[in-house]
């Protein structure tokens, strides 16, 4: 086995409601291996977003430690965690989130711009391999959901980040279409060898992924 | 930069607007300007244009010209300060053989001193008992020439145009240029009076005297302060007004792109890409419209007719662009604020 990507030890998140604290995680830890891709699933509101943000270094848990390709986030200046996401993790939003005024090729190349590599070449190819060749010049305006969520796994995976975390990218599609982007994702995490992670509560794709965890009253489990 | 130019293209018509509304606001402000400074050398010209910097008034004159009254006495008391006396008044002249009246100021000067007045066509001024003077080139305007004729039409005193100054103006009146022999053909007093005298310097004077600096003299003008703080007032209102607007304006558009910021920062745009969006946004945006303003004021300052007091110079222009390009800086802090405070865990629906 290879060292892990991203291992989190003994995570807890509070939150603050009213006068009370809200446990959202208890001590939960994880770990994912280049070439793996895992779900993490449960009912609504039991902090599975929050723990993808922890993971993407987007929020600081109250307890407990994550590496991240060697490098313990907590360790790490706000400037760092930003250099962090944007060269090591590919981010895939619930709903896309593509930026409205920039066209699918821009949307790639502004990522490259800011990790500072612009290539527009492959940019367009791996919108091309993602069946968007025809799209390269077009407005998320004028996509697709379906459209819009592979613009979305393309500019995740521009940037060849280690770790790819999905927030329900299938949440606004239907069972075929959301089927095809979980393909897509997991042959990028095969072919590739990256870690992918992907929040969701869609049950009909746990089949395409390699490790099921199940979140439940703040506690982490593995069930496949 | 390239986030800014791809949005400015793709939301051409929102920010085209918005630049619209930069450009009429800027239009305005320089117009009041213009109109201001014209207002200003209309009726102070004479004064401003002249070597003085300090005048002598009778005390009590509240720095009144026409309320100062000096004496013969006077004159030998305070002469050897090298100052050189002025009188001033309003009248209305008529060409001899038409009704057509025309008012205008008279200054009687010592045509040898500092304040005889810079001629630019025919001949200067002199201190012969002639009927020859100078006056403003305003009067072309009314159809005066050189060598024409005119007489003061309460004593019926006929002159003689000799010469021409520039654009002299006296509380929006054209200026007529008199010797203070000539003077006394119009007010033909037992005793010699004159409203004030001249002087280059400062200099200190007993109770009986009062001295002020020249801009004193001309703010009080008649009409001189009301017009131009009012004119300064709307000026003023109109930077804070476009300060407001153009706070609220970016305000709300950056609201609208909240996620999209919170989106940019979560793959790992710096706040500090995402503030010179917003800055070079509102910067282009502004530059346009200034662009736009300025060359249009410019051509119509060109086509101003000569009896609209408007008067708009190349510092003032760039002066009002670059306090405007400020002011709309200023105004994107609102929404710099929400962008330096975004979290990109909005992205990921938000807690």
């Amino acid at each position: 086995m290879s060292a892990p990507i991203l291992t989190l030890e003994h995570i807890t998140k509070d939150y603050p409601d009213g006068d009370q604290i809200n446990h959202i995680l208890k001590d939960v830890s994880f770990t994912i291996q280049p070439g793996e891709f895992s779900a993490i699933v449960g009912p609504s509101g039991v902090g599975k977003s929050t723990l993808l943000t922890i993971m993407g270094a987007l929020l600081q848990p109250t307890a407990g430690r994550v590496t991240l390709a060697g490098q313990e986030l907590a360790t790490l200046n706000r400037n760092r965690q930003t250099q962090i996401r944007r060269e090591s993790i590919g981010f895939i939003f619930q709903s896309s989130e593509l930026i409205p005024y920039l066209t699918v090729t821009q949307q790639l190349t502004f990522s490259q711009k800011i990790a500072r590599h612009r290539d527009q070449s492959a940019a367009e190819q791996l919108l091309t391999q993602l069946g968007l060749g025809h799209r390269l010049h077009s407005y998320p305006a004028m996509l697709s959901g379906g459209e819009k969520q592979r613009v979305a796994i393309a500019r995740a995976l521009i940037n060849q980040p280690a770790l790819i975390l999905a927030d329900e990218p299938t949440a606004s599609l239907d069972a075929q279409r959301g089927r095809e982007i979980v393909h897509l994702i997991r042959d990028a995490v095969h072919e590739q060898k990256r870690a992918a992670v992907m929040v969701t509560h869609d049950e009909r794709v746990l089949d395409l992924v390699d490790h099921v965890w199940r979140i439940e009253d703040g506690q982490l489990r593995q069930t496949t | 930069m390239f986030l800014t130019i791809q949005e400015l293209r793709h939301n051409k018509l929102k920010f085209g607007a918005l630049s619209f509304i930069i450009f009429l606001i800027v239009f305005l402000v320089l117009f009041i300007t213009g109109l201001a400074a014209g207002l200003a050398n209309d009726s102070g010209a004479a004064i401003k244009n002249t070597p003085a910097t300090h005048f002598v008034l009778q005390a009590g004159s509240e720095s009144r010209l026409s309320r100062s009254a000096l004496t013969q006495s006077d004159w030998q008391a305070l002469k050897h300060q090298s100052l050189t006396p002025i009188n001033v008044t309003q009248a209305t002249i008529e060409r001899p053989k038409k009704q057509t009246k025309t008012d205008i100021a008279y200054i009687a000067v010592d045509a040898t001193s500092f304040m005889t007045p810079k001629v630019t066509q025919g001949q200067k001024l002199s201190n012969q008992a002639t009927q020859k003077v100078v006056v403003s080139s305003k009067l072309q305007a009314n159809g005066y020439q050189l060598g024409d004729t005119f007489k003061d039409s309460t004593t019926g005193q006929q002159f003689k145009i000799g010469g021409f100054s520039k654009q002299m103006a006296y509380a929006h009146t054209p200026v007529i240029y008199l010797n203070h022999h000539q003077w006394q053909t119009i007010f033909p007093t037992q005793k010699t009076t004159y409203n004030a005298f001249a002087s280059k310097r400062p200099l200190s004077v007993n109770k009986h005297y009062q001295v002020i600096s020249k801009q004193t003299l001309i703010d009080n003008i008649p009409g001189y302060s009301a017009e131009q703080s009012s004119l300064y007032l709307m000026i003023g209102f109109l930077y804070v007004i476009s300060l407001f607007v153009l706070a609220i304006f970016f305000y709300i558009i950056t609201l609208q792109k909240l996620r999209d910021f919170g989106a940019l920062k979560a793959l790992g745009t710096t706040t500090r890409y995402l503030s010179q969006h917003i800055i070079s946004e509102i910067g282009l945006l502004t530059a346009v419209a200034i662009l736009l303003a300025g060359g249009i004021i410019s051509v119509i300052a060109q086509s101003m007719p000569a009896s609209m007091p408007f008067m708009l110079t190349a510092p003032t222009i760039i002066g009002t662009s670059v306090l405007f390009l400020a002011v709309a800086i200023l105004s994107a802090l609102l929404s710099l604020i929400q962008v330096i405070r975004i979290d990109p865990i909005t992205a990921i629906g938000g807690h």
